[in-house]
């Protein structure tokens, strides 16, 4: 009897005295991040009739995605010339093209392009070019494109 | 003519050594249903940069960029500290009874001249309005 007692106060003082939970919680929301990680520059070919970021001594653009919760759709608009030199009038084609570490190999466009997302986190390389018969008057040319992450 | 003087200009830039864009937002995607003539969102903005930065928020159709004046967006243009994060209120205003309204909130870094990149996320909104009963 006594030893019993004992037994249901030992038990009863063990739960007193017992572990709590200790939780962590994380509400997270559906989200994506870009960042631009490095810009990219573009220069003149031996022609002339090119500057791009694959010429010798360019350097493409590079770019991250995080998201949370959904696989997101990368898009690009069609790229453009946002910046040339005054007076330069000649006509031209402006291009982008981006492969990716989850599969995104999209060839040379001068259209929109996107990419669904296969990851949560994926790394872009983007390059561009703008190509002219006419050639490339002196001064500053910024190629332009719009990058949006959003869900189809 | 142009080639030659191509020779001159060594370098063009493809984007310039400004600050890369960055940009975060959630939730992707909302819907909502209401018995009123309009229907409020709440989205979540975020700087992932180290410095204060200033961003741009806009309502545009749900496939294009086209802008929707039914829209309102609070606040539309606002800095943010470094890692801050804020809510940004949005509005969709004039829903007619039995009314579906869906619309995209696209939010970037204010853009700046010769960047190249201009990064940008969207969120899928989808505003209903109960219909009447008669």
């Amino acid at each position: 009897m006594h030893r019993a007692v004992f037994g249901l106060v030992a038990l009863a003082a063990s739960q007193a005295a017992g572990a709590t939970d200790v939780n962590l919680n994380a509400l997270l929301i559906s989200s994506c991040t870009l960042t631009l990680a490095t810009p990219g520059v573009m220069t003149a070919s031996p022609t002339g009739t090119v500057i791009g970021s694959e010429q010798s001594g360019g350097t493409p653009a590079s770019m991250t995605i995080v998201s949370l919760g959904v696989l997101p759709t990368i898009s690009f608009a069609a790229p453009s010339l946002s910046a040339k030199p005054g007076g330069w009038t000649a006509s031209h084609t402006d291009e982008i093209k981006f492969t990716s570490t989850r599969g995104a190999n999209q060839a040379y466009t001068n259209s929109s392009s996107s990419f669904v997302e296969t990851g949560l986190t994926d790394t872009f390389t983007v390059h561009g070019r703008v190509t002219s018969a006419e050639g490339f008057a002196a001064g500053n040319y910024t190629l332009t494109t719009v990058v949006t992450c959003s869900q189809l | 003519m142009f080639p030659a003087i191509t020779r001159l200009a060594a370098l063009a830039l493809f984007t310039s050594a400004v600050p890369c864009a960055a940009v975060s937002l959630g939730p992707l995607e909302k819907s909502g249903v209401t018995d009123g003539p309009a229907k409020a969102f709440y989205l979540s903005l975020a700087n992932p940069y180290s410095t204060a930065e200033r961003f741009v928020a806009e309502a545009v159709g749900p496939d294009d960029d086209a802008p929707q004046p039914r829209v309102l967006v609070f606040p539309s243009d606002t800095i943010l500290g470094a890692g801050a994060r804020r809510q940004l209120l949005v509005i969709v205003k004039g829903l007619a009874p039995g009314e579906r309204y869906g619309f995209r909130l696209c939010a970037m870094r204010a853009p700046r001249p010769q960047e190249t990149l201009h990064a940008r996320v969207c969120s899928k909104l989808v505003a209903r309005r109960l219909a009447d009963r008669g």
